[in-house]
């Protein structure tokens, strides 16, 4: 009885090992796991894009944007977002992301998505009804890495 | 039925080996102590206001002292399990020396660039450095070094019957095989022109996970070993640890199938599933462990004044603080070395008890049961723990890991007592670190031996 109590322990434990394993292997997810759309980016047509949308809706030089509900460009490189974002509650945002220099991710919340520097990759947001949004850097890009955070705060 | 495992007197040539692989573990955890102290200091609010050195010095200092600590601490230390677990042997030998000379050349030559101020520092995960030829070529002769003392305890996996502290040195050993065919096929796989900080933190990702898996197998090697000792027997029957250790081997083994069907080895997939293995693959045969040590403990005896269980005692409490602070972690704050200063603080103190209470008496340098010893345990133990817990409420207060100086934001009273806590954790650890530097170092380079045990 003791001997067969004393053998159950182990196999369950490398049972339990092997399921988990396959588990494991079998987990992809195959892509970015944040929903996005992406097209191939014409860096002239997307900074006039950007340029009008700062023009338009930008306030202290155009450090902190306005932007009105729909589609919005944000500017990604070593070691910033920009603009600033001011956005109001429960409206619905689409989010134009675009690297500039090289790889970086936007982690917005729990999901994330990568930023190659050509493609533009949009996020749908819906602003919550107060507070902030966090969107920062996930993937390793510099000694300034950490320190890359965006700034969105939702405004009424 | 093989329970405890006594090595026998080792043959001169092991002896030999195993006193290099501690003196080059020992004095790496030496240097990594000096710049641990500078580290500590310049992120303490004040005092790093009248610090000569800028944020260059930081941040080479901090690539120097993660490698050394992080890197070459544990994997001399597996060169040093392998010198006592490798069935005895003339090739066996001869792998271990020459196992042992490439280690020690390649610490030399990952020091030059650093010490000489050249190359640009990378903090990318795990295995961060400093961008010059010498550096990566010394961290590969290094690992070269490494493999082929790890190599030798394949033999001893096949071994019958099978005896529970060798088969989990021989573990490691695969595991560390594992890691480095991980690197191996990452910096096969990324294109050539790959921007130097994604290269680094992506020929590193997959491997570095691995090595997570590698110093768990290093502590539950230590409970072990340690337990033994102490209460002579080890923390669960033999055939559950011989299932713990294979378990972690075999999530060791599977990892370089990732780079077959994780998809890009530059995509956020791939990068994802290495950081489910952790999820996954780690946890359970630690906790296994860990919890039935922790009821050996409860049940007694308590021999505080014992180097061996004042090392199980302090490297389980410090490792489950760490590992449950694992599921609070923020984005990119100091919770994150909060986690993994603790999980790894508790793998130090486990090792620094098999030095001190297997590999010195072993090579007939013992050293005894005295105040300082107790003395180090404590201040090593708890000082990790005030560290882990002043990053940990720095971090949850949004105080960014990684950063020094005005780069921290200190600018509510929270963030700068939470950081002076840390400044005192780090003063305290690094007390008792030097104290075990000094004491095993002292012993290590001594010429007379006491006795062999």
């Amino acid at each position: 009885m003791s001997s067969r109590r004393n053998r159950f322990a182990p196999v369950a434990l490398l049972l339990a090992t092997l399921i988990m394993l396959v588990g494991w292997l079998s987990e992809r997810t195959g892509g970015d796991p944040l929903p996005v759309d992406s097209y191939a980016a014409d860096a002239v047509a997307f900074t006039a894009r950007y340029d009008a949308m700062v023009a338009e809706h930008g306030r202290e030089d155009g450090a902190v944007v306005r932007p009105p509900p729909g589609d919005v460009y944000m500017r990604v490189k070593r070691w910033d977002f920009s603009p600033a974002l001011e956005l109001e509650p429960g409206r619905t945002y689409r989010l134009h992301l675009l690297s500039e220099d090289v790889v970086h991710s936007a982690a917005i919340g729990e999901a994330e998505v990568l930023l190659e520097p050509g493609t533009v990759k949009v996020v749908t947001l819906v602003a919550p009804k107060a507070g902030r949004v966090r969107i920062q850097c996930g993937e390793y890009c510099g000694l300034g890495h950490t320190k890359m955070i965006g700034s969105i705060e939702v405004v009424r | 039925m093989p329970l405890n495992w006594t090595p026998e007197t080792l043959p001169p040539a092991r002896r030999w080996e195993l006193r290099g692989w501690a003196l080059l573990a020992v004095g790496s955890l030496a240097v990594a102590g000096f710049l641990a102290l500078a580290l500590g200091v310049s992120r303490t609010p004040r005092v790093q206001d009248w610090l000569p050195w800028g944020p260059h010095f930081f941040y080479r200092a901090l690539v120097t002292h993660v490698v050394l600590s992080f890197e070459v601490w544990f994997l001399a230390a597996l060169g040093a399990l392998s010198a006592l677990a490798a069935p005895p042997g003339v090739w066996g030998d001869r792998l271990g020396r020459l196992g042992l000379l490439l280690a020690s050349t390649g610490v030399v030559l990952l020091l030059i660039p650093a010490l000489a101020d050249q190359g640009e520092p990378s903090l990318n995960n795990y295995v961060p450095v400093v961008g010059h030829p010498l550096f990566y070529v010394g961290l590969g002769v290094h690992a070269l070094g490494v493999a082929l003392a790890s190599l030798r305890l394949l033999p001893v996996l096949a071994r019958r019957p099978r005896v529970t502290v060798p088969f989990g040195i021989a573990c490691a050993g695969v595991t560390y095989l594992a890691a480095l065919a991980c690197f191996g096929l990452a910096w096969g796989l990324i294109p050539a022109g790959t921007d130097a900080d994604l290269f680094n933190e992506r020929v590193f990702w997959g491997g570095g996970h691995v090595l997570q898996l590698l110093n768990t197998l290093i502590l539950m090697i230590a409970w072990q070993m340690l337990a033994e000792r102490e209460f002579d027997r080890g923390p669960v029957p033999a055939a559950l640890a011989h299932a713990a250790f294979t378990a972690l081997a075999l999530f060791a083994l599977a990892s370089p199938l990732i780079y077959l069907v994780g998809g890009d080895v530059l995509g956020l997939a791939h990068r994802q599933m290495f950081t489910r293995l952790l999820w996954i693959g780690l946890p359970l045969p630690p906790l296994v462990m860990g919890g039935c040590l922790a009821l050996q403990i409860l049940k007694g005896p308590r021999d505080w004044r014992s180097p061996a269980f004042l090392a199980l005692a302090l490297s389980l409490l410090l490792f489950a603080i760490g590992g449950f602070a694992g599921f609070f972690l923020g984005v990119a704050d100091t919770r994150t070395p909060s986690h993994y200063h603790a999980v790894i603080g508790g793998v130090q103190l486990g090792l620094m008890g098999v030095v001190l209470v297997v590999v010195l008496p072993l090579l007939g340098r013992g050293i005894g049961r005295g105040r300082a010893v107790r003395l180090q345990f404590h201040l090593y133990g708890w000082g990790q723990l005030i560290h882990a817990l002043g990053f940990f409420l720095a971090g949850a207060a949004g105080v960014p890991r990684k950063t020094t100086g005005l780069d921290q934001g200190l600018d509510t009273l929270w963030k700068k007592a939470a950081m002076g806590v840390v400044g005192l954790g780090t003063g305290l650890a690094v007390l008792g670190g030097v104290i075990f530097v000094w004491m095993a170092l002292v012993r290590l380079l001594g010429r007379r031996e006491t006795g062999h045990e």
